[in-house]
């Protein structure tokens, strides 16, 4: 039988997951927007990727969601989360503090 | 939580979720209405049309457009399999593609002629100015056929852009007296990318409803007074983000 930390570890484990995708495809579509706005130099897969982005955004939401319900995160701690995934580099650091306060 | 903060809270999420939702439907109304409307009428400047970093809009598509500048013949691209009707042709007719560099310093993808692939590589190679008038066109999907210049296996803003030391605006224009190729009718009837961002933006929609739910609901109380918890996990973080 599960105990409800290992409902949390789960949760867990799926947040850092999304975390890690969503913040590592995120650095890499800010690169590619450098190299279009910056140096003029448009990647074929710029549009898509930002479409993708989006999506895997949205999937990241939902393990945000997903482990502030098990955990009983205050909204506002939700927001805070959820508003990281969208600043490049930040989204990873959350997830370390995330993982810290919940595996100590 | 007191009710003025409740009510605050209600005001606030309400704000966004209708911010939200509006901007859902505004991306949803553009994937599935401009595929529909008509060419506009008039003959307008390209560059009023399609300015630089846009697309060509999909209600443009077809539109009379002026074109007026340098138009550089030396740097002219062949694309085979083209006629001047519009009709499909073997690989030995061709249409040529000059770039017109415009006073802005950038240039526009313009057909300017079409016939056999050999007379059309042949034609002068001068630079003049020009003032024309044709039809506005979108760019083309990639081929996947590679090509040595001054062949092109499609006219691709992505890839002309490779191919001329300028800033392009998006699409090409045709002269008038050559039939543009027919595009393609839809697979679908919307816009993936309109479509796709107005579904992104109604889930954040719900997502904003459920955060919203979280902070107005009642608080489950224990038969000793405090707030349930989950046995086992963290107590409820604070405002600072400890337990």
């Amino acid at each position: 039988m599960s105990t409800a930390a290992d409902v949390v570890s789960g949760a867990l484990l799926r947040y850092r997951v999304m975390a890690w995708i969503t913040g590592a495809f995120l650095v890499v579509m800010t690169a590619a927007l450098i190299a279009k706005y910056g140096f003029a130099n448009e990647t074929s897969w710029y549009a898509a990727g930002w479409q993708i982005h989006g999506f895997l955004y949205a999937v990241y939401l939902l393990a945000v969601l997903d482990i502030a319900v098990r955990a009983r995160w205050q909204p506002l701690r939700i927001v805070l989360i959820a508003l990281a995934g969208t600043v490049p580099v930040v989204g990873l650091w959350a997830e370390r503090v995330v993982t810290r306060d919940l595996t100590r | 939580m007191g009710w003025l903060s409740r009510v605050g809270l209600t005001a606030a999420a309400a704000a966004v979720i209708v911010a939200f939702l509006l901007l859902g439907r505004w991306q949803w109304l553009s994937a599935t209405e401009a595929r529909f409307e008509e060419p506009r009428v008039g003959v307008t400047p390209v560059q009023a049309i399609v300015p630089l970093e846009n697309y060509v809009p999909l209600d443009a598509i077809g539109s009379s457009v002026s074109v007026s500048g340098l138009l550089l013949s030396d740097l002219y691209r062949l694309v085979p399999e083209r006629s001047a009707s519009g009709a499909s042709a073997d690989s030995t007719s061709c249409w040529r593609v000059e770039p017109v560099l415009l006073d802005s310093g950038a240039a526009v993808p313009v057909v300017v002629a079409a016939g056999s692939c050999a007379g059309l590589a042949g034609k002068d190679d001068q630079r003049v100015v020009v003032e024309l008038t044709g039809i506005i066109q979108p760019s083309e999907p990639r081929s996947m056929s590679e090509q040595d210049a001054p062949v092109l296996a499609s006219i691709t803003t992505d890839v002309l852009v490779r191919e001329w030391p300028f800033q392009l605006h998006d699409g090409y224009v045709v002269v008038d007296g050559i039939t543009a190729l027919r595009p393609n009718p839809p697979a679908i009837g919307i816009d993936l990318r309109s479509g796709a961002y107005a579904l992104q933006w109604w889930f954040f929609a719900v997502f904003a409803a459920v955060i919203w739910w979280r902070a107005i609901r009642p608080v489950e109380v224990s038969v000793d007074g405090t707030p349930a918890t989950v046995s086992g996990a963290p107590e409820p973080a604070t405002e600072e983000g400890r337990p």
